[in-house]
């Protein structure tokens, strides 16, 4: 049996997939405003950790402002592009993104609140998480139900989306014009600029806690595009899968969204891409996904500080560079199905 | 295996959707390889009956027995490593490969954490050696026939090495040679032990491959009907036909060379009603 027919990665696959987002962090790290030779950003890291503090300008660029920057990025990629990955695959629609349940409406609520209540950058990220999971919970709780089929969660999240997202504007509509207005708009629009260690420590548990999952479930994940009594049949219980795939992807896009606000697209494309490229197995989806989102995410928020004087919105940017990308992938391969 | 239990039985079994039920008083029992069809038009609760046998569905009363244990009492893993299930809806996710498809069968024996090893992809390869298509084991599901797709859903079922197989249509919506082919793996399984229920709309085919059958008769309006049980040549007759299906119908014997096979050919819709 190959590797491909019973799903599995090769292990140069493999290999050149983790490669991919070490590389691109240790690239990314050199690039900015002032650029460092990458052989430097090595030693520099390597110092860093052993905990020898240079005392040079590169040193603190790197270490205080562009290495939680890039660890966050990382972080986000993968935890957007698997939690992408498994609403796909939970609604098996190649159009599911974490907006189906309503999860990044939520969040985007919580932060935008947040903001107007001046609760600070950790109380955001905190007010912003809750509110993302509560909006999925109401989802659920809508739109689920005995002899009810998926598709009604699917329009339950859509209504409740919706819900937040006027919620989003009533907030916007309130808020003072000089200070609150903008950085609720500018956060909305998704930014690793207000990276620190210190929200990285808080929001990386539930993306790791996710992505933990996510991986650990991989062969099972392949249920889930099948009817519940066939895989009743099977002796497993679909219903339990499918909650646990939701509150990990849950788990991974609120936290997400709460660190760096809305990064639209990453969650849909990454997917696809490694669909195209490894198979609908999750057994490679899952891990490809995750480790090609976290390089690509890195990739898209160097543009983002670099490109110009002024930053970038993330998500201009993977909406600039992945709609052209997806529909190019999607006219060379000819579709594609989950 | 002896045991003093059936390996499937169901005993006064009865069930509704709404306050009606759809059928009631339906029994039968069956040992160990034997194939019992279930036949009906459609609407009759076919469908729910192998979902009720399966304790899916909660029967208004009555109760079905696997190995002598009530199935609705039964933990669901452990039931389901003993009966197998193939749906008529073959809808099935059209990316992964045979052999992916085959080795989902074998999920719910597996922790919940793990991958199939070895042991998992021998058990498959053996299973669709068995059934005649290991050369399909590479290809994607979505370069297969009907036909192909139904063998290869087969050996999802039967990979587990069930001791019950439970299918909804196995033949429906496929070509003669397919139809053949399919039913001949079905029996063969029998061969083998696994004790088999199907259902069908073809009574050609429960006389030359079942044990014996269940005929749904609906009933008045929207009254529960009755369910004939019995040997295929005494339940299978022109008679019952025209009760279960309205239609009057001629069963007649055909001989080729080598096989003498029934054959039950509809003529009309019946006219009267209800004459018993």
């Amino acid at each position: 049996m190959s590797n491909k027919s019973v799903g599995k990665l090769h292990i140069w696959q493999l290999l050149l997939l983790i490669l991919f987002p070490v590389l691109t962090a240790v690239v990314c790290l050199s690039i900015g405003r002032m650029n460092v030779p990458v052989g430097d950003v090595f030693s520099i890291l390597w110092n860093g950790m052993l905990g020898k503090q240079e005392n040079t300008t590169a040193a603190a660029a790197i270490l205080s402002a562009r290495l939680p920057r890039v660890l966050t990025a990382l972080a986000v990629g993968a935890g957007l592009s698997a939690a992408g990955a498994a609403f796909q695959s939970l609604f098996a629609n190649p159009l599911a993104t974490p907006d189906t349940v309503g999860v990044a409406s939520g969040s985007s609520f919580g932060a935008a609140l947040g903001i107007l209540l001046g609760l600070g950058s950790i109380g955001t990220q905190g007010f912003s998480f809750l509110a993302g999971i509560g909006a999925v919970v109401l989802t659920w709780a809508l739109g689920s139900g005995k002899n009810r089929k998926l598709s009604s969660v699917v329009l339950a999240g859509i209504m409740v989306g919706s819900l937040f997202s006027a919620l989003v504007s009533l907030v916007k509509f309130t808020a003072d014009s000089e200070n609150e207005l903008p950085a609720i708009t500018y956060f909305l629009m998704g930014t690793f600029g207000s990276s620190s260690f210190k929200k990285l420590a808080v929001g990386i548990f539930p993306i790791l806690a996710g992505l933990v999952t996510l991986f650990l479930l991989r062969w099972r994940m392949n249920l889930l595009p099948y009817s519940e009594d066939e895989v009743r049949s099977f002796g497993v219980n679909l219903k339990k899968l499918r909650i646990v795939t939701l509150i990990a992807a849950t788990l991974m896009t609120s936290a997400s969204v709460a660190m760096c606000g809305q990064v639209g697209w990453i969650g849909l494309i990454t997917p696809h891409m490694c669909r195209m490229a490894f198979g609908n197995n999750h057994r490679s989806l899952i891990p490809a996904s995750a480790l090609t989102g976290a390089g690509f995410m890195v990739i898209v928020d160097t543009l983002a500080r670099s490109l110009t004087k002024t930053e970038i919105p993330v998500s201009v940017l993977t909406a600039v560079i992945g709609a052209p990308f997806f529909l190019y992938l999607m006219r060379k391969k000819g579709g594609w199905s989950l | 295996m002896t045991t003093l239990h059936p390996v499937l039985s169901a005993e006064d079994l009865a069930f509704g959707y709404g306050k009606e039920p759809l059928f009631e008083h339906l029994s039968f029992s069956l040992g160990e390889g034997e194939i019992l069809s279930v036949l009906g038009p459609n609407g009759a609760g076919k469908t729910t009956l192998l979902r009720c046998l399966m304790g899916m569905l909660k029967p208004k009363s009555g109760i079905v027995r696997v190995f002598g244990e009530d199935v609705r009492a039964m933990k669901e893993k452990a039931l389901f490593e003993n009966v197998a299930y193939v749906p008529q809806n073959r809808e099935v996710p059209r990316s992964y490969s045979v052999m992916e498809t085959v080795l989902l069968g074998l999920t719910g024996m597996m922790g919940i954490f793990s991958e199939p090893g070895k042991k998992e992809l021998d058990r498959a390869e053996q299973t669709l050696d068995r059934l005649g298509i290991l050369s399909l084991a590479g290809k994607p599901m979505s370069d297969l026939s009907g036909g192909e797709v139904q063998m290869v859903l087969l050996a999802r079922a039967l990979v587990k090495d069930p001791k019950i197989l439970i299918l909804d249509e196995p033949e429906s919506g496929l070509d003669f040679r397919n139809q053949l082919i399919v039913l001949s793996a079905v029996r063969e399984a029998a061969k083998r032990g696994v004790t088999t229920v199907f259902n069908t709309h073809y009574p050609e085919h429960a006389f030359r491959y079942a044990d014996s059958g269940l005929l749904f008769c609906p009933g008045e309006k929207d009254g529960p009907g009755e369910v004939l049980f019995g040997p295929i040549p005494e339940l299978i007759t022109e008679k019952n036909i025209k009760k279960s299906f309205g239609v009057e119908a001629v069963i007649g014997n055909i001989h080729s060379e080598d096989i003498a096979v029934k054959s039950v050919v509809p003529i009309k819709l019946s006219n009267d009603k209800e004459e018993k």
